[in-house]
């Protein structure tokens, strides 16, 4: 028999789960600073739609921003942060728009398909607000709060974008247009023969079930880069089964300047043999400062659990590392050249960059004149 | 070894290729949607319909330097077709609705209709949808081809592999079940 | 009176009789009006089917769809031609291995952050407890959630998508269909 305040609870659930609704178009709210270098051209609430569940209130958000580009620079990046409040999870996000090529006065647009939480009775105001966090500018200066690394990201972007966008050119150049399809091919069937692997990070309070039996010590190989400033040295992981914790490596700076961020990537290898790359690890944040020539060891206390959305379970047995990023003390950023990715491991345990992707979808879209053309712009 | 510039390349390669990807484009375009619709309607799944079409194109184009005579191509198209999706439904037994609520693009109407016209144009989907559902593989596939796209029996026989008496078999028996799912459905 | 077969009046609704049997089934009608009413509600069914025939399925944006699969479609045949297919010889072919694999960019982008430096750099803000990240596949969708509080976000996109988990933030990449740019998306735990 419910009692009185479960009747009262559900009844309550029942008329807020019916509101299933749109909101009005004053719920979204864009701040953008008096001297940001993109203004808002249009904004609202498209398609977005709330819902409430439980105390909860479930934001989907599917609309579109058009910024202008105010400044005198082309644009290449920009990133903005959508919040709905800052107390529970699920509350913030970002959006971020690498690989453009917006040129003064002119108008892009920025798709936002989020979902966000908000507690159901937070007062009035808008539901979500819309920030600029940074904007990078062609010449790789930057602008913004930068509250989500995004100088970072859209620098480490960028950087690929020329890199892969210098090499689709010479090989146009070189090889004609047939060998720059098979190219855009390989970008496609590259990503194609990595099997899809799920996976959950798990960190702090909840532990995962690893019989500790099952768990054993795992020595790290390495992916070496020639020209890496950093240098992995050793590094061990405690395995088991699909399941692998407490990560952790000693890199080495063998370059002449200091470093303040990096991110380890890893290649999970089955007792199959089939290599899956697994993720990448940042090293350092705020305060890092690894000098020339110095080492030092990073560990995680958190595990990552893989599984297959098909097939049989995941099994490590072997965990393989590889330098995918450095950013220096003084802001400049390195990544593997295409050169090095002549290596067919480390070709296969890259992930395609933004602007790969991106040139990727032109061809399978418009095809090859198409990608030709787009090639050409820059 | 010879370099070839790309401008020279395009003088005299283009020519020759626009003639062949102008007849691939345009039989794609022209027949594009009708052997989507004839797939989706024997397999009741919009993803599972985009994977075969796309598949059946491709295994008809690649195989384009095998027609002579290129006005049979469309007929030829929509055997493949029909052969594809009954494999498919042999593989997969039924196959329920894709959730269309599920997809990722937003519905677009046209402008021109109305939201009353939408509504009937939703509900007459879902009623030949439905129904077709309640038929055998081969009867939907015989019923499809004969009163959606408007093939002679003969043709269809042709198309399903069977004799002519077979299929007037399958018509036929769609035709009455098609007929008491309609009257089931009216309020 | 007899009635005609109901499979009979729907051969006879979509003329696949013969004439000699049309006409005796002619005759028949004109005195049995149930018959009649059956095979008429046949042909308009028929009529009505054949009307549906370029209607596409509720809730299918064409344009957009026939675009995709036509991208699709050239990207299948260029890529057959660059690993020499050989198509079979018969209509009844298996299954050609279909490039979805290939179509989507399915890339797992795994980043852990809060790594601890030791020795002489002081150490790095401690993650919070209770915290779980996910990026699936299988559920097309990333999700965040903390001390068991949390939620799911599934991607707008199914196909070329790149998810990742990093730091206190599960994302996704993809290629917006609309405007062709590059999209990440992040959702934060904290």
């Amino acid at each position: 028999m419910f009692t009185r305040s479960r009747w009262i609870a559900l009844a309550l659930g029942g008329v807020l789960t019916a509101w299933a609704q749109e909101a009005p178009p004053s719920s979204l709210k864009v701040n953008l600073p008096a001297d940001s270098p993109v203004g808002l051209v249009s904004a609202g609430w498209g398609e977005s739609r709330t819902e409430a569940r439980g105390g909860a209130l479930v934001l989907d958000l599917h609309t579109a921003l058009v910024l202008r580009n105010v400044s005198q620079q082309h644009i290449r990046g920009v990133s903005l942060l959508v919040l709905a409040q800052e107390v529970t999870p699920g509350g913030k996000a970002s959006v971020a728009v690498p690989s453009l090529d917006v040129r003064p006065n002119e108008t892009f647009p920025i798709r936002i398909d989020l979902r966000l939480l908000r507690p159901l009775l937070t007062g009035a105001g808008p539901y979500a607000e819309v920030s600029l966090d940074g904007v990078l500018f062609d010449n790789l200066s930057f602008y913004g709060p930068d509250r989500l690394s995004s100088r970072r990201s859209m620098t480490v972007w960028e950087l690929e974008a020329r890199r892969d966008r210098r090499y689709f050119k010479s090989v146009l150049e070189a090889r004609g247009p047939a060998a720059l399809q098979q190219e855009i091919i390989d970008a496609f069937a590259r990503i194609s023969e990595r099997p899809r692997l799920d996976v959950q990070v798990i960190r702090g309070g909840r532990a995962t079930a690893m019989a500790s039996s099952q768990e054993r010590e795992c020595r790290l190989a390495f992916l070496q880069i020639p020209d890496s400033p950093l240098e992995p040295v050793s590094g061990l992981a405690r395995v088991a089964g699909a399941e692998a914790r407490a990560p952790s490596i000693e890199v080495r700076n063998r370059s002449s300047r200091a470093i303040r961020y990096f991110e380890i990537g890893w290649v999970i290898r089955d007792r199959q043999g089939h290599e899956y790359l697994a993720g990448s690890s940042p090293g350092g944040d705020s305060g890092l400062r690894l000098a020339p020539g110095a080492t030092g060891r990073v560990s995680e206390d958190g595990a990552f659990k893989f599984s297959r959305p098909n097939g049989p379970q995941v099994a490590i047995e072997g965990m393989t590392a590889f330098v995918s990023q450095v950013e220096f003390a003084d802001g400049a950023v390195w990544i593997p050249t295409r050169a090095a990715m002549d290596d067919p491991r480390l070709r296969s345990a890259l992930a395609p960059s933004p602007e790969e992707q991106r040139l990727a979808d032109v061809y399978r879209r418009r095809g090859l004149t198409a990608l030709i053309n787009e090639l050409k712009k820059f | 070894m010879v370099t070839v510039r790309l401008a020279v390349m395009s003088e005299t390669v283009e020519p020759i290729l626009e003639d062949a990807v102008q007849w691939q484009n345009r039989f794609i375009s022209e027949n594009l949607r009708r052997i989507f619709l004839l797939i989706y309607r024997m397999i009741g799944n919009v993803a599972d319909a985009q994977d075969l079409t796309q598949e059946v194109f491709i295994k008809a184009l690649q195989r384009r330097e095998q027609l002579k005579d290129q006005d049979k191509a469309t007929h030829w198209l929509s055997r493949i077709a029909t052969n594809t999706a009954i494999d498919h439904m042999r593989r997969h037994g039924r196959v329920s609705f894709c959730e269309i609520e599920g997809l990722p693009a937003p519905l677009a109407s046209p402008a021109s209709e109305s939201p009353e016209q939408l509504v009937l144009r939703a509900e007459r989907q879902a009623a030949l949808e439905d129904g077709l559902q309640t038929l055998t593989a081969r009867e939907r596939a015989a019923l499809v081809l004969r009163d959606v796209d408007g093939l002679p029996a003969e043709e269809v026989a042709r198309h399903l592999n069977c004799s002519k008496a077979t299929v007037r078999s399958h018509i036929a028996n769609a035709r009455v079940k098609f007929r008491r799912y309609l009257t089931r459905r009216k309020p | 009176m007899t009635h005609l077969a109901e499979s009979t009046l729907a051969l006879y609704a979509g003329k696949e009789l013969s004439v000699v049997s049309r006409f005796r089934i002619a005759l028949h009608l004109r005195r049995c009006g149930r018959c009649r009413r059956h095979a008429e509600e046949m042909r308009r069914t028929s009529r009505w089917m054949h009307a549906q025939r370029n209607e596409t399925p509720a809730g299918v944006h064409w344009d957009e769809m026939a675009a995709e699969m036509t991208a699709n479609i050239r990207l299948g045949l260029a890529a057959g031609r660059c690993v020499g297919f050989q198509p079979a010889e018969t209509d009844s072919a298996p299954r050609f291995a279909w490039l979805s694999p290939a179509l989507a960019l399915p890339v797992l982008v795994l980043v852990i952050a809060g790594w601890i430096l030791q020795s002489w750099h002081p150490p790095l803000q401690p993650v919070h407890s209770g915290l779980v990240l996910q990026a699936s596949y299988s559920d097309s969708g990333i999700g965040v959630e903390k001390d068991g509080r949390g939620l799911s976000m599934p991607s707008p996109h199914t196909q070329n998508v790149v998810y990742s988990v990093q730091g206190s933030a599960a994302g996704v990449r993809y290629v917006d269909a609309e405007s062709g740019q590059v999209t990440i998306s992040h959702v934060y735990a904290q």
